[in-house]
């Protein structure tokens, strides 16, 4: 970890522990009772001692990651990029899913599942580092970085969506295009591509239903309370209900069964109502100094991979934690996107993890 | 062109990207910012809006109803239970949560709970839901049984909130005076009206419970008899009160006909109220005693003063009063024992309006008695303006005035004791909300009615109306009892002229008449076939009266002389209508413990006559 010397950045490695002490309170908070009703059957700890394990194993993974020094992801991005379409196809195309079962079981690390599409984040975030770096002189021309780029986004896209998992496919492109712009890329580039992106998802918006759904939802939750906006209203009177100091740790009303996913997408509604808006604001304020951190080691970094690595991982863990909280104010429409660090999840937690653990190793070297 | 570029992009990258960086972080920044502002907005701004949204749900959750409080209980004045509340639980069910359960599952739910399954069913969901409901009761105060099986089959959407339920251990007893509740918990009738206000869980400091006056025991033994008394006379109604002399602490009052306040919706108003106060009634010759009093106060008329009773018809203006038998010359004991309408008349006449209206107003009628129950009658004393000599007769005799059980048992009570008039009491004491016994003190005495000496002479010539008068069944061997018959005719409502079949007959006694302690009131309102009150209704205060004894352990005069006792019965059969005052003064005697009887009691009776 301190090969170079040098110690890594300590906030970041400090708010990332406080975010999943906080993580594992709440997931229990917000899981007790759902755990033991008719739904689960199990005890109500039961998540609790998952998300425990969990994070057993992501300080695990952090440390290791901050250890290894950062290049040498650079030699393997395309491998791990190569894997994480395996995986993806493996789980998604559905005959060969059930052919590749016992593949998919192989994933399962002492029983536990893998979320592929978690992992396609990371892969692709380390491959646009490394793409962005080697191209780096190329920057300005479109043929020679936006083609392929489109490729390598459109396959990764394509099997997200197939989950279907709009919110990760636009986290993706968002991640992508704050890291083409930082790199330097033609501000007409960036605008053609963000275009053509909007486009697309307009695209998808229309030919999924479910989707449309979500999004009138989202424009007036009101109108259907009951169905495609109860998520969102449950979520805004979780909030609303906090009030400044909130109803007390563990003394939530709309986790006992109101507020779907509240253990995962909706924590922070949670937090919210049993924590008030003290504890949303202290919440908002570690990713805040999580981000800051983050981009400035990215801007202190002289390596142009380390900068955009830096930068990737950082809007990789912002962009999550605000588009999440955006969903639960209301802000944004429905994604199911974790919160990083806090939501119950092996996938999320881990792959988080992984990369403020490399955050961490780049800091190193700054 | 392009390498040209390229070279440009490479020479101004570094300061270039840094700026990129900055506005990266300005674009967070203003994210993270626009994210607290709606933070704000949300938890503060909007938190009343949403607090009352959701808070409302707290009251669901069966935790929060743990401290669910309960109603004060209501004791007897020994500390036994008359009314208590029990937690129950009750089903409801949330339309939004049910939603999503398998249909089989709600049904199954719904056959446990007995309720319609189309109650339950998707559709009446989807209803519910669109209308915007978030909460329906399915069934209110349901079995544990139920609770156990519901909870088996774990539907999310049903749920159980802890309520009280009223209870009555005792069913019909003493349900007029306690009265019932709602299904809001606040009382409707009786002492759970009247004290709702200190039995209710919504009470500040939290409820207190109740301890009334009456005595369970009492309460029953009264009860039995006069439902015995009622079915075999086929009554319309009957009431009967047990007052404690000294204090006018009401130990027992009964009503028939009875009901059960546990399920009191099934009965009409009829049966649900305390006729014991409610109903005002022409009371008849019963009435005769506040003439009495009232006569013996002014000092005009002693006991033994004589008066001609016209032999059975007496004309006032258009009027004719009348007596059941015929009657010349009687003393003014007499004229009571043998409940003479025409001699009381003539007392009455000779007494005048304002002197018998005082006293009858001091003794209470025609005003309430203040008895802590609510609905209590007036009853109707006519105005004096209005009191014509006809309505003087009339009123001497107990027509024309209309009263409450309550109110008589109370005069009397008055008479029997000190002369002093003296508020009923219902309520005890009370258990206050930190559990401490508060005990109420006595009715301190209101107003003087009639002096020591008018008490005792009015008691003495009551005993005779139950030693040799009308009220012979009441009798108690080796007691002194005094007592009241009161046959009433009651206007016929068709008519409205005093019916020949309809009558409320009533006896009102008390004893030890040395020393009264317990008073009982017994009416029984249209009685089918015998009608007479001396057979009507005195032996229902006697059985009432002699369970008391038993139950109190009230000593008898004198035990050793009961044979005596018997013997003297015999004489005063032998001696007839005339006896009255010998036997009068020989009761006197045995009472003092006088070792020769009939001698002593000749001699009192020869002293009386001289006095006359």
């Amino acid at each position: 970890m301190l090969s170079k010397g040098r110690a890594g950045d300590q906030i970041i490695f400090l708010i990332v522990m406080i975010l999943m002490g906080l993580g594992l309170v709440m997931v229990y908070s917000a899981s007790a009772l759902v755990a033991e009703g008719s739904r689960y059957q199990v005890s109500s700890f039961y998540f609790l001692k998952k998300q425990a394990l969990y994070v057993g194993l992501a300080i695990i993974v952090l440390l290791a990651a901050s250890a290894i020094p950062y290049q040498w992801w650079r030699n393997k991005s395309y491998v791990i990029l190569i894997t994480s379409f395996i995986l993806l196809t493996l789980v998604y195309i559905p005959f060969l899913g059930k052919r590749a079962g016992g593949a998919l079981r192989a994933l399962k690390l002492a029983g536990f599942s893998f979320q592929p599409a978690e992992f396609a984040k990371f892969a692709l975030l380390l491959y646009l580092a490394h793409f962005l770096t080697k191209k780096s002189a190329l920057i300005a021309d479109m043929k020679a970085i936006f083609l392929p780029l489109c490729i390598v986004f459109s396959i990764s896209l394509l099997l997200i969506l197939k989950q279907p998992d709009l919110g990760t496919s636009v986290l993706v492109v968002a991640i992508a295009i704050a890291m083409i712009f930082a790199a330097g890329a033609r501000k007409r580039h960036l605008i053609g591509f963000g275009l053509l992106s909007l486009i697309v998802f307009i695209g998808m918006i229309r030919i999924f239903d479910y989707q449309r759904q979500r999004i009138e939802a989202f424009l007036d939750p009101w109108k259907d309370p009951q169905g495609a906006g109860y998520h969102i209203i449950q979520s805004l009177s979780a909030l609303g209900a906090g009030g400044w100091f909130g109803l007390g740790l563990g003394q939530g009303i709309q986790k006992r069964g109101y507020l779907p996913e509240a253990h995962t997408d909706f924590i922070f509604s949670v937090i919210g109502e049993e924590l008030g808006l003290v504890g949303t604001l202290v919440v908002l304020a570690l990713f805040a100094i999580f981000i800051w951190r983050g981009l400035r080691i990215s801007q202190r970094s002289k390596d142009p991979f380390a900068r955009s690595l830096a930068l990737g991982i950082t809007c990789l863990i912002g962009l999550q934690a605000l588009i999440n909280m955006g969903v639960t104010v209301h802000l944004l429409p429905t994604k199911g996107l974790p919160l990083p660090f806090v939501s119950f999840g092996g996938s999320s937690l881990i792959i988080s993890a992984l990369t403020a653990g490399i955050l961490l190793n780049i800091s190193q070297h700054t | 062109m392009a390498a040209q570029r390229k070279r440009d992009r490479g020479t101004s990258k570094s300061p270039n990207i840094k700026m990129r960086i900055v506005f990266l972080q300005a674009a967070f920044g203003l994210a993270i910012l626009l994210m607290a502002v709606r933070l704000y907005q949300i938890q503060i701004n909007q938190h009343d809006f949403y607090a009352q949204k959701v808070l409302r749900r707290r009251k669901l959750e069966p935790a929060a109803a743990k401290g669910c409080r309960r109603r004060g209980s209501i004791y007897d004045c020994r500390g036994r239970e008359l009314a208590v509340s029990i937690r129950v639980n009750s089903a409801f069910a949330e339309p939004a949560r049910l939603y999503g359960e398998e249909p089989g599952k709600v049904r199954q739910a719904c056959m446990v709970l007995q309720v319609d399954p189309e109650f339950l069913s998707p559709i009446a969901l989807k209803q519910k839901l669109d209308a915007g409901q978030d909460f329906i009761w399915i069934r209110r105060k349901i079995l544990p049984k139920m609770v156990e099986q519901l909870q088996e089959l774990n539907i999310s959407g049903i749920g159980f909130r802890e309520e009280t339920q009223r209870y009555y251990p005792a069913r019909e007893l003493c349900a007029q005076v306690l009265g019932f509740i709602g299904v809001d918990n606040h009382g409707l009738e009786g002492v759970e009206l009247y004290y709702d206000h200190l039995l209710s869980e919504e009470k500040k400091s939290g409820p207190c419970s109740l301890i009334l006056t009456i005595d369970k025991v009492i309460q029953y033994q009264t009860e039995k008899e006069l439902l015995a008394a009622c079915t075999a006379t086929q009554a319309r109604a009957g009431t009967a009160i047990v007052m404690e002399v000294k204090t006018g602490k009401i130990l027992a009052m009964a009503n028939w006909p009875q009901f059960n306040p546990n399920s009191f919706s099934k009965y009409p108003a009829s049966f649900r109220r305390n006729r014991c106060l409610t109903d005002a009634f022409e009371p008849g010759s019963i009435f005769k005693i506040f003439l009495a009093a009232c006569a013996l106060e002014s000092g005009k008329i002693t006991p033994n003063d004589l008066i001609y009773c016209e032999n059975g018809l007496f004309q006032i203006g258009r009027r004719t009063i009348r007596d059941s038998h015929r009657h010349g010359w009687l003393t003014f004991s007499e004229v009571i024992k043998m409940s003479s309408n025409i001699g009381s008349a003539k007392v009455g006449l000779s007494l005048g309006k304002e002197r018998l209206y005082n006293t009858l107003k001091e003794l209470g009628f025609g005003s309430r008695t203040g008895i802590r129950l609510p609905g209590e009658a007036k009853g109707i004393i006519p105005p004096i303006e209005k009191w014509t000599e006809l309505t003087t007769a009339n009123i001497s005799f107990g027509q024309g005035v209309l009263v409450t059980p309550l109110q008589i048992i109370t005069a009397v009570c008055c008479l029997a004791n000190d002369g002093w008039w003296r508020e009923p009491k219902i309520l005890d004491g009370l258990i206050n909300e930190r559990g401490e016994v508060v005990e109420l003190p006595d009715p301190a005495p209101i107003r003087e009615v009639a002096s020591l000496a008018t008490c005792r002479a009015l008691t003495r010539m009551l005993e005779g109306v139950v030693i040799d008068g009308t009220g012979q069944a009441a009798d108690i061997a080796g007691y002194r009892v005094a007592g009241k018959t009161g046959t009433a005719q009651k206007v016929d409502p068709l008519t409205r002229r005093y019916s020949q079949e309809l009558f409320c007959s009533s006896f009102i006694g008390f004893f030890p008449a040395q020393a009264a302690q317990i008073a009982i009131l017994v009416t029984i309102d249209e009685p089918k076939g015998e009608h007479l009150a001396g057979i009507v209704a005195a032996p229902v205060f006697r059985k009432i009266a002699q369970s008391i004894i038993n139950y109190l352990n009230i000593p008898p005069v004198q035990k050793q002389l009961q044979p005596q006792d018997s013997i003297l019965r015999l004489a005063e059969g032998k001696e007839g209508a005339g006896g009255e005052t010998v036997a009068d003064g020989a009761r006197e005697a045995v009472g003092k413990g006088g070792s020769s009887a009939s001698s002593s009691g000749i001699a009192a009776g020869g002293k009386k006559e001289i006095r006359g």
